[in-house]
């Protein structure tokens, strides 16, 4: 992948890593930490957020437009893991210790300032994905650093924080959430801001992570470690990336949002070229009359289902709209983009316009509408009257910052590994303490008994679980990145298979059935945890393992025992092995002959084949080596 | 200097750095140091740490052991609360006051200073309930800012006597803005004071504080207010939520009503009644319980007068009989007993309270069932206390009988009138008949 200069370009990179922890309960009650894939069955209720008392009198254009939009939120759940404190109906309880410790654990071995004394804050979140309106946050620690090689990264802060609701789908008037997720402990690690490559950027993502897991309490598996990455171009304001759940996005999102940032950039110096410093736009005016006789499909749908037509003049904007980077950024994309957020289709502007089967009679008589001189642009969108104005207005204000590049704010990923416009950033001011629970003294004695247990360094760990496993140092990498550490440490307990099999089973194996298209989601970590305490009473080969596995993921068998039965996969007995054997061997014979003692390899692979991962090949090698020494000796005695 | 919150360690070494709470201030400690604004020390913490917030919004607290230097940076401005401009209200809409006398509901948050501060201009409620701004005009008194387990029976009166000052002015509608936690015996307290007034009295409150985007705060004040400014019902009711959606809104008898959860916000339910009304957006929807109709304002006047000299006793198994003897020595003028089942309490009291009552005392039954009615006449129990002399209260609320045997003392004096107002049923507090189905039971 090219990437840029992080050096000539001034890129400056914070990442903040949310990783949930491991704990019995979570952060605010007793509620245990479940979660599953599943969406419960029937609302438990409903709410409308609105911006707290607090925040009137202050600008916070989401959080007003999210009210404005009159959204009703719906909360599912289950009754065994959401109580009265998730649902915002009961005073938090107190914080949980057990994610304290586990927090200052990762602050300890970090080298981190503990706060004194930590304060628990509500920080304002009216998107639904926490029903009180707030996320509750402490910050534990400030500081430290964390050592990449050469490197030294230097940590900002660490909190412990909650975690949200599930988005499971949304429209203009509904917002449903599940709400196991909602109030699961979480640690948020942030950076820095450094100057640094993609990859480098990815490998501190990575080190983090390792380090969180060395202290075997967080969570594992899809979702439960989560990255923000905060990007800033040329000393730019720094725009927030959210929720990028796979690392390896990590290296894309900052080539394109890089991109992205010197495109406006760009945009802006051209800005400055014309002498323009501050952008002056016309008042919105409707423009729903001069389309009254349209030839255009796309307008008349829009004018039939009672939208309006509103416009804007931009002076000296002329060209700009399609001003073009060399990575094709545009800013009409950009604009576009806001207008969905603000529920609106998109908009139509002056340096795209005549299209869409607009006229260029209709462009003139909006040009006259809106008042535009030769170099002035316009653009125009429809929508709801409701909140076509709202929208118009935040298009107008986003505008206006076209002359410092690109603006502060929130974006969010896109699987592709994109970014789109999410919300504006979030200032100190949406931080407030939470009333319903007193400062905690971090107590020395808490300190100095954690101090006794801080997680060894990750490198450290590595070698021990090589030799102690003996697992080759990339084997035991690859399976302490892995989300299944934990899977594979418990069926190394349970069973005497050799460490190494069940690695390449977890690592390699399910690598290739999830690429054969294969449901992995079948094969649990119970169904996994069943194919080795089967294995180990000897109830098939280890050569079955793959084709086991493929039966259950695609459905043909429930378990290891129905996988069993259906491949017909009982471990021949060796008896039956004996007669396999003597069979291959005597129509083989030339072969034996021939080759001598070469002809084992051969005579092996087709005992195997023929036993279809019925025998076990230590014991089928054993037996055709006595058989192939005997027969040698006998034909030797004979010839002689 | 403005310290406020600060005492012993941390107080003096905030005073001699010469900083005060609001102040930019750098605080270095041994190996690292802190910058962010000085907070407020909340009541009753500790004297060895100071408490700022930092740039990033975080609150942090710094132990004064580890501080080696308070410098200020930047004098802190004093807070200043944004005023939303009234906007122009047309003068034809319904006028309602909106009396706060405290509680969580009408105030807001100091973001500086993470403190509570009142917002009760009419201004601040217009802008607290934008989608009234077409419907009622709001005017705003403040009579108290106390929390409501400091509400005593003299603020009854003074919340009574302020309706009916603002009846007099014409107003369509009063809402009163309470704590909830005793906002059932307030409401039970006006109903009676109140008797006969011309239009709706709303009290509201709210049981998630108004801090919170999801405070129940907006749909109790705008239903409340719609009701005050719209219904055609007069009399004194509690607007509070019916489960925990913010779509639906209960009107509840003054007199009927009970907070009877901690913390949800439908924690208000009416008891042995049926709610009076429910408010779905704008729509009001009243139940049949023959409400009083709106009426002229001429000829109304409040009896707010309340005789504290009254004690509530519950029965409980080890219930010490010397508790009525102090009674009768703290010459308390009437006794509601909430009892057990149809109105009983154990017989080794029951020559306590010949004793009380034979004083002069009127002692009035209730049930710890809270739901039925008393009837003493099944048990020998019930028989023996009806011939003592204690006055079975039908199915009134406990609470409501100690409100009702307060306001009845306080404005009758012969006792055969005083016992006849007890049980006469004048604001919806007693029903006759029990219906099959009321309410949830």
């Amino acid at each position: 992948m090219k990437s840029y200069d992080s050096k000539e370009l001034d890129v400056k990179v914070g990442l903040e890593i949310h990783q949930q922890l491991a704990t019995q309960h979570k952060l605010f009650c007793k509620c245990p930490t479940l979660q599953s894939a599943e969406v419960s069955p029937g609302s438990l209720f409903s709410r409308r957020l609105r911006p707290s008392r607090s925040e009137i009198g202050e600008i916070d254009p989401a959080a007003r437009f999210e009210f404005a939009k009159n959204r009703t939120i719906k909360y599912h759940g289950r009754l065994d893991s959401v109580c009265l404190v998730e649902a915002d109906e009961e005073p938090p309880h107190s914080l949980n210790e057990e994610a304290l410790e586990i927090g200052l654990l990762v602050a300890l071995s970090l080298g981190s300032h503990i706060v004194d004394e930590i304060h628990i804050m509500r920080k304002i979140v009216i998107d639904g994905s926490n029903t009180g309106g707030f996320q509750r946050t402490v910050l534990i620690a400030r500081g430290g650093e964390l050592k990449i090689g050469r490197h030294s990264i230097k940590i900002q802060d660490i909190s412990i924080e909650e975690d949200a609701a599930r988005l499971l789908n949304e429209s203009d008037e509904l917002r449903e959430f599940e709400l196991d997720r909602l109030c699961t402990p979480l640690i948020e690690i942030s950076t820095e801001p450094m100057s640094c490559t993609p990859e480098e950027v990815k490998d501190v993502a990575l080190a983090i992570g390792r380090l969180l897991r060395s202290t075997k309490r967080v969570a594992r598996g899809i979702g439960t470690i989560r990255q923000d990455v905060n990007i800033s171009v040329a000393g730019g304001p720094v725009v927030e990336v959210k929720g990028v759940q796979q690392i390896e996005l990590i290296e894309k999102i900052l080539n394109y949002e890089v991109s992205r940032q010197l495109a406006l950039k760009k945009l802006a110096n051209e800005l400055a070229k014309r002498d323009i410093t501050e952008l002056k736009l016309g008042p919105i005016i409707d423009l729903t009359n001069c389309f009254h006789s349209t030839n255009s499909t796309l307008i008349k749908k829009i004018l039939g289902s009672s939208k309006e037509i509103k416009g804007i003049r931009v002076n000296r904007f002329k060209g700009l709209f399609n001003f073009e980077s060399e990575s094709g950024f545009r800013l009409g994309r950009e604009l576009a983009e806001m207008a969905r957020f603000h529920g609106l289709g998109g908009i139509f502007h002056s340096d795209e316009l005549p299209q869409y089967g607009i006229s260029e009679h209709e462009v003139q008589t909006v040009r006259k509408t809106l008042h535009t001189e030769e170099h002035d642009a316009f653009f125009l969108a429809a929508g709801d009257p409701k909140v076509l104005v709202f929208a118009l207005n935040a298009l107008q204000e986003r505008l206006q910052l076209v002359v410092i590049g690109a603006p502060a704010e929130t974006r969010a990923t896109t699987p592709d590994g994109t970014t789109k416009y999410m919300r504006p950033k979030p200032g100190a001011a949406r931080m407030y303490p939470e009333t319903d629970l007193l400062p905690i003294e971090i107590q020395q004695t808490l300190l100095s008994k954690l101090k006794r247990s801080v997680p060894q360094p990750w490198e450290k760990q590595l070698a021990n679980y090589s030799s102690r496993y003996g697992l080759s140092p990339t084997q035991a990498q690859k399976i302490f990145d892995s989300e299944d550490a934990s899977l594979f440490e418990e069926i190394a307990r349970l069973t005497a298979i050799a460490p190494s099999i069940v690695a390449a089973t977890i690592t390699e194996t399910m690598k290739d059935l999830s690429r054969r298209g294969l449901n992995m989601e079948r094969l649990s970590s119970a169904i996994i945890i069943e194919l080795f305490t089967s294995l180990d009473k000897g109830l098939f080969a280890k050569e079955a393992i793959s084709e086991i596995l493929a039966v259950i993921g695609n459905g043909k068998a429930n378990d290891i025992g129905e996988a069993i039965s259906l491949l017909q996969l009982h471990q021949l007995e060796t008896g039956e092995l004996q007669q396999i054997l003597e069979d291959v061997f005597s129509k083989n014979i030339g072969i034996v002959q021939d080759k001598r003692e070469a002809a084992f390899s051969i005579l092996m692979g087709m005992i195997m084949a023929k036993s279809r991962g019925r025998a076990d090949g230590a014991l089928v090698s054993t037996l055709l080596k006595k058989k192939l020494t005997e027969f040698l000796a006998t034909s030797d005695q004979v010839r002689r | 200097m403005e310290l406020p919150g600060y005492r012993g360690r941390s107080q003096q070494l905030l005073r001699s750095s010469n900083v005060a709470v609001g102040d930019l201030v750098q605080v270095r400690v041994r190996n690292n140091a802190y910058k962010g604004t000085l907070l407020p020390r909340y009541e009753y913490a500790d004297d060895h740490h100071i408490a700022i917030k930092l740039a990033n919004g975080y609150n942090i607290g710094i132990s004064t052991n580890n501080i080696v230097l308070v410098k200020r940076i930047r004098s802190g401005k004093a807070p200043r609360l944004v005023q939303t401009p009234l906007s122009s209200i047309d003068n034809k809409l319904p006028r309602i006051a909106v009396i706060s006398t405290g509680g969580t509901i009408a105030s807001r948050i100091d973001y500086r200073t993470g403190g509570v501060v009142p917002a009760v201009s009419a201004a601040d409620l217009h802008s607290l309930m934008p989608e009234l701004n077409n419907e009622v005009r709001v005017e705003s008194e403040e009579i108290l800012n106390i929390s409501s387990e400091n509400v005593r029976p003299k603020h009854w009166t003074l919340m009574a006597q302020t309706v009916e000052k603002q009846v007099a002015t014409g107003m369509n509608g009063v809402v009163i803005t309470h704590g909830t936690d005793t906002m059932g015996y307030s409401a039970a307290a006006l109903s009676f004071a109140l008797l006969g007034v011309p239009i709706p009295v709303i009290f509201v409150g709210s049981q998630r504080s108004s801090d919170r985007p999801s405070s129940d705060a907006n749909l109790n004040l705008v239903g409340a207010a719609r009701v005050a400014s719209q219904a055609s019902f007069s009399g004194v009711y509690v607007a509070m939520h019916i489960g925990l959606g913010d779509d639906l809104l209960a009107v509840h008898l003054g007199t009927r009503t009970r907070k009877n959860h901690t913390s949800r916000r439908d924690a208000f339910q009416s008891v042995n009644s049926e709610i009076a009304a429910t408010v779905k957006d704008k729509l009001i929807e009243e139940n049949k319980l023959r409400l009083p109709r709106r009426g002229s304002a001429s000829d109304f006047q409040a009896r707010s007068k309340f005789d504290d000299r009254v004690a509530l006793v519950k029965y409980y198994p080890a219930l010490d009989p010397d508790l009525f003897e102090f009674l009768i020595q703290r010459r308390i003028k009437g006794i509601i007993i909430e009892g057990t089942g149809l109105g009983h309490i154990s017989a080794d009291l029951h020559k306590a309270i010949k004793t009380a009552i034979d004083s002069g005392i009127v002692v009035g039954m209730t049930s710890q069932c809270l739901w039925g009615r008393v009837r003493m006449t099944v048990y020998d129990t019930g028989r023996d206390l009806l011939k003592i002399g204690v006055i079975p209260l039908e199915d009134m609320l406990a609470e409501t009988a100690l409100v009702k045997m307060m306001w009845v003392l306080g404005n009758y004096k012969r006792p055969e009138e005083i016992v006849s107002t007890l049980v006469d049923n004048l604001a919806g507090e007693i029903t006759l008949r029990s219906p099959l189905r009321v309410g949830s039971k």
